[in-house]
C-alpha cells in the first residue's frame, strides 16, 4: 500500500509542476497570433478603400447618372475608413460591431455599384475599368481570407484562456478578456465569379487571386494533446 | 485511491498546456471545412477532366519543371470535374493550401484551377508572388488570354495560353518588388 501511497504522492507533485508553466506562455501566444491576424484583416479592408476613389471616378466618368449610388459608395467609404480599431477594442464588442457594421455598409453599396454598372456595356468594356473591378475582387477575396484567419485565431485564443489549465494563467496572471470575432460573411460578401456562358456578351470581370496562399501547416493547426 | 485517480486525470490533462489550443471541430464554420479535395499529383499538372492531350501535356509537365529549375516558381496546372458544390475562390485556396504549392521559404507558388463543367477558371497566387502575379494581372490572363479560347471551345489552348503568359511574366521579373509583411512573416515561420 505504501508503494501507491508514493506513488501518488510523485504524481500529485509532478502534475503541480507541470500546472506551473499553463497559460503563462500560450495564453499571450495565442494572443499575439490573433493580433497578427487582425493586422492583416486591417491591411484587407484599407486595400479595399484604397481602390474606391478610382473605381468611382471611372463609374462617374461613364455613368454620371448614377448619383445616388456613387454617393453611397463615397460616404459609406468615409465612415467605414473613419472607424479605427485599436487590438484593445478587439475584446470591446460594441466598438469591434461598429466597425464591422460600416464595412458591412461599404460591401453592401460596393455590390448596389456592381448591379448598377451591369447597365453600362462601354464601361464594362473598357480595360482600366475591368482591371479596377479585379482589383476589388481581390482585395474582397483578401478581406473573407483575412477574416476567416482572424476568427480561427479569434476562437483558438478564446478556447485557450477558458480551457483548464490555461485559464489559471489566463485568470491569474493575464486578465486575460476574451476576443470578438465577425460574424458569417453575408452573402453579399460573396464576389461574382467567371461564368463562360454568357458568349458574345463583354467578359465579366475575371476571378482574380486572393494572394495570400500559407502552407499547409498554417491552415490546420497542431493537433492538441488534450 | 479516488485522490489518485484525481491525480492521474491531471496528469493526463496536463500535457496540453503545452501544446498549441485546437479549434473544437463542432466549432469551426461551414466555409472552413474542406471540401474533397484531388490528391496531389507527383508532377505539376492534374488533369482530371482530360481538357489537355496527352502529347500536350507532357509538354506542359516539362515546362513547369523548366519553370521550377529556372526560376524556383512552383506553377501547378489542375482541372477538376467538380467543384463539389464550392466557390471557385474556396477551393482553389483550400486546394493550393492543402498542397502546399512552392517552397514554404519563398511563397512562391502557383496554381491555375479550370473546372470545366462549372465554366470556371482562377489562378491563385501565394504571397511570394503577390507583387509580380497581382491581382490585376491574374485578372487580365484570365480575360484576355484564357476565356477568349474558352468560348471557343479550346480549353487546352486556352489553358496553355493562360500558362505562357504567367511564365513570361515571372521570367521578366527578376528584381520582383518586396513582399508584404504578413507574407514575410509567414516565410520566417516557415524557415
Amino acid at each position: 500500500m505504501s508503494v501507491i501511497a508514493s506513488l501518488r504522492v510523485a504524481l500529485v507533485a509532478l502534475a503541480a509542476l507541470s500546472l506551473t508553466a499553463c497559460g503563462i506562455n500560450s495564453v499571450p501566444a495565442a494572443q499575439e497570433e490573433a493580433k497578427a491576424r487582425w493586422a492583416d484583416v486591417q491591411s484587407a479592408y484599407q486595400r479595399r478603400a484604397d481602390l474606391i476613389p478610382n473605381l468611382v471616378a471611372a463609374v462617374r466618368g461613364a455613368a454620371a447618372s448614377e448619383t445616388t449610388i456613387l454617393t453611397n459608395v463615397t460616404e459609406a467609404r468615409a465612415r467605414a475608413t473613419s472607424i479605427n480599431v485599436t487590438t484593445e477594442d478587439l475584446s470591446n464588442p460594441a466598438e469591434f460591431q461598429r466597425f464591422q457594421d460600416a464595412q458591412n455598409q461599404l460591401t453592401q453599396a460596393l455590390g448596389q455599384l456592381r448591379t448598377v454598372v451591369e447597365n453600362y456595356p462601354q464601361l464594362q468594356s473598357q480595360a482600366r475599368f475591368a482591371d479596377l473591378m479585379t482589383a476589388l475582387e481581390g482585395s474582397e477575396n483578401r478581406i473573407n481570407t483575412a477574416r476567416d484567419r482572424y476568427n480561427e485565431a479569434v476562437r483558438a485564443y478564446n478556447t485557450e484562456i477558458r480551457t483548464f489549465p490555461s485559464i489559471i494563467g489566463a485568470k491569474i496572471v493575464h486578465g486575460a478578456k476574451p476576443m470578438v470575432p465577425f460574424e458569417a460573411a453575408e452573402s453579399a460578401q460573396t464576389a461574382p465569379t467567371v461564368n463562360l456562358d454568357n458568349i458574345g456578351a463583354p467578359a465579366p470581370a475575371a476571378t482574380p487571386a486572393a494572394n495570400d496562399n500559407a502552407p499547409a501547416e498554417q491552415q490546420q493547426p497542431a493537433a492538441a494533446a488534450n | 485511491m479516488k485522490a489518485g485517480v484525481l491525480a492521474l486525470a491531471i496528469l493526463l490533462i496536463a500535457p496540453g498546456c503545452s501544446a498549441k489550443a485546437d479549434v473544437p471541430a463542432g466549432s469551426r464554420e461551414p466555409s472552413e471545412i474542406a471540401t474533397s479535395l484531388p490528391q496531389r499529383p507527383e508532377g505539376p499538372v492534374l488533369d482530371e477532366a482530360h481538357i489537355i492531350p496527352d502529347d500536350a501535356e507532357a509538354m506542359l509537365d516539362k515546362q513547369l519543371r523548366d519553370l521550377w529549375e529556372r526560376n524556383h516558381t512552383a506553377l501547378v496546372v489542375v482541372s477538376v470535374n467538380s467543384l463539389g458544390g464550392d466557390t471557385i475562390e474556396h477551393f482553389s485556396l483550400q486546394l493550393a493550401n492543402a498542397w502546399g504549392i512552392g517552397d514554404a521559404r519563398d511563397l512562391r507558388g502557383l496554381l491555375v484551377l479550370v473546372a470545366p463543367n462549372e465554366r470556371q477558371v482562377r489562378i491563385e497566387v501565394s504571397c511570394g508572388l503577390e507583387n509580380v502575379i497581382t491581382d490585376v494581372f491574374a485578372g487580365q490572363v484570365i480575360r484576355e488570354r484564357m476565356i477568349p479560347r474558352f468560348k471557343h471551345g479550346n480549353l487546352s489552348e486556352g489553358t496553355l495560353a493562360g500558362v505562357d503568359a504567367l511564365i513570361e511574366k515571372l521570367d521578366a521579373s527578376a528584381n520582383p518588388p518586396p513582399v508584404s509583411a504578413s507574407c514575410r512573416s509567414k516565410m520566417k515561420e516557415a524557415a
